[in-house]
């Protein structure tokens, strides 16, 4: 019996070293705890039985095998390891019913591979010493095991690996489900107070009318309206709650902060989620999927039309914020692409209400413009001294749309989202008075919730209706989405403050 | 060649195979995704 008890807890010791590995990855350096239980255990168990040969010990050394070979071996190695990742790559290649799997490091992969083929070890050994046991108990040598008896085993186990492929390539599918009672519920998520206010509000309410301007629908379709809040931690007690305990279909969502943590849930839960967002990484094309210019297809915008207006010397003022930095960034690689110039470029803390030195130093720079980014009120209060030094040829990405003073950007000229239904603003400001209206983000809103409904009055999955949907005929643009991919793209376009309003130029 | 050492060897390749096809999912995996890390922007997005 030494040998087989030797080999088992060398077996169990190896596997349980590749079950750490592997949750290291998901549980972080709780991992070596549970690395410890099983390691620590099979081994006192098993001195405790070749010491004592204790029919107590064997049978608790032999749970704990039964314990690594069904909890982590079949069902974290094999169906949650192996089979994702072969049999889920494979189908979601030939299908695009079938997601495409969440991949990660080599070493959780390979780690998770080894668990299983462990586990199968692990199995084998604890067999052999079951049967040395009973051969010793009888005092006789094991029997070898009769041919049929492995044949047995074989064609069991075959018949087994096929039921088990079989199951994972039924429950892997996303299926069309018919809506319970008829009812469509959709998840409408942003945040909707402090720096995100406006935004947010103004989001729900595109949302909201993409609903009532639906007519003659199959379903019918219910929002389910969350304040995500602005802390993306505390965001995810919402969302959560959202899809478990509303139960939503979809979610429409906004602000890419709150889309990157809304994205794993809503992979878990397997449903589409529509993300205004400029993070592209959030549109992982499976359950994800991002609608919105990119803020470098705003930067070449950008660039297009200062060329086409003669600007060659830009001096650039703008606050110092993670979103907006990257989006100078953008345009800066795009100004240096083209051969454009930065004559001055500052970034503005946030407390910092006077701007006359900054401005008479980018004067002195003699730019042809001056690009401005900044929230509310440092935009307010930079457009104000611009305006009392006289200075009017500024421009900027976006950022005049969202004044609480568009007056001080008269004449400004800057890019923002295309509006192909121009009509799309007028009924959103008829509809909602008083509500302003955020041109980059409230058609993208409507359009996200119209291609879910899309999906469901099809009576198709709305995740792989989403997954297979290349182009879109949207309110703000054409969007055009490549094969794969998750991020729905559209083209931006030239606005102008006119008489205190945002108009299109081209 | 007896049929355990057959036996062993079949099991050591399958092994080595699926190891290698997991590093080959994964390298295209990674050269699909990208590795960059991005943070919101845009205009609050």
């Amino acid at each position: 019996m030494q040998p087989y008890a030797r080999l088992s807890i060398v077996s169990v010791v190896l596997t349980a070293v590749f079950i750490t590995v592997n949750h290291v990855f998901t549980l972080g350096p709780a991992a070596y705890a549970l690395g410890a239980v099983l390691v620590v255990l099979p081994v006192v168990l098993m001195w405790w039985f070749t010491a004592t040969k204790s029919r107590v010990a064997l049978a608790g050394y032999l749970l704990l095998n039964l314990w690594i070979i069904v909890g982590f071996g079949l069902i974290n190695g094999l169906w949650d390891g192996t089979l994702r990742l072969f049999l889920g790559t494979l189908l979601s290649s030939l299908s695009t019913s079938y997601p495409r799997p969440l991949i990660g490091s080599y070493a959780f992969e390979a780690s998770g591979l080894l668990s299983f083929i462990g586990s199968l070890f692990v199995l084998y050994y604890a067999a052999r010493l079951i049967q040395a046991y009973r051969a010793e108990r009888r005092g006789a040598a094991p029997r070898p095991v009769p041919a049929r008896r492995i044949a047995v085993f074989a064609v069991t186990g075959v018949i087994a690996l096929a039921a088990t492929v079989g199951a994972y390539v039924y429950s892997d599918q996303d299926r069309w489900t018919a809506p319970s009672n008829g009812v469509v519920k959709i998840g409408v998520i942003v945040p909707t107070e402090g720096p995100y206010a406006l935004l947010g509000t103004s989001f729900v309410k595109a949302v909201q009318m993409a609903r009532d301007d639906l007519k003659d629908t199959r379903y019918r379709y219910e929002l389910v309206i969350r304040d995500s809040g602005p802390d993306p931690a505390a965001a995810k007690a919402v969302i959560q709650k959202v899809i478990q305990d509303d139960k939503v279909d979809a979610i429409v969502g906004g602000v890419s902060l709150i889309g990157q943590v809304t994205q794993p849930l809503a992979t878990e839960a397997r449903i589409p989620h529509t993300c205004v967002c400029t993070v592209t990484s959030i549109g992982d094309g499976v359950y994800n999927f991002t609608n919105i210019p990119t803020p470098e297809a705003e930067a070449v915008r950008w660039v297009e039309e200062a060329r086409k207006r003669g600007i060659a010397r830009i001096a650039i003022i703008s606050q110092d914020y993670p979103s907006i930095n990257n989006h100078v960034k953008a345009l800066k690689a795009e100004v240096a692409r083209v051969g454009l110039t930065i004559t001055y470029e500052t970034h503005f803390d946030a407390s910092v209400t006077e701007f006359r030195g900054t401005i008479a130093a980018a004067k002195a720079s003699q730019p042809d413009v001056y690009y401005l980014e900044a929230l509310n009120p440092r935009l307010e209060l930079l457009g104000q001294q611009l305006l009392d030094a006289k200075i009017r040829n500024l421009s900027s990405v976006v950022a005049p749309s969202l004044s609480t003073q568009p007056e001080l950007f008269e004449g400004v000229w800057y890019t923002d989202s295309n509006l192909r239904d121009i009509g799309f603003r007028k009924r959103f400001e008829d509809k909602y008075p008083g509500t302003q209206f955020a041109t980059h983000m409230m058609p993208y809103a409507y359009d996200s919730f119209h291609m879910i409904v899309q999906a469901f009055e099809r009576g198709e999955n709305p995740a792989v209706y989403l997954r297979n949907l290349a182009t879109y005929d949207g309110t703000a643009d054409m969007l055009v989405k490549g094969p794969g991919s998750g991020n729905f793209k559209s083209a931006p376009a030239v606005w102008m403050i006119k008489n205190g309003k945002p108009e299109l130029v081209n | 060649m007896n049929t355990t050492r057959l036996t062993r060897m079949i099991v050591a390749v399958l092994i080595v195979a699926m190891l290698g096809g997991a590093y080959l999912i994964v390298a295209r995996n990674d050269a699909t995704r990208g590795a960059k890390q991005e943070t919101p922007s845009g205009f609050f997005h």
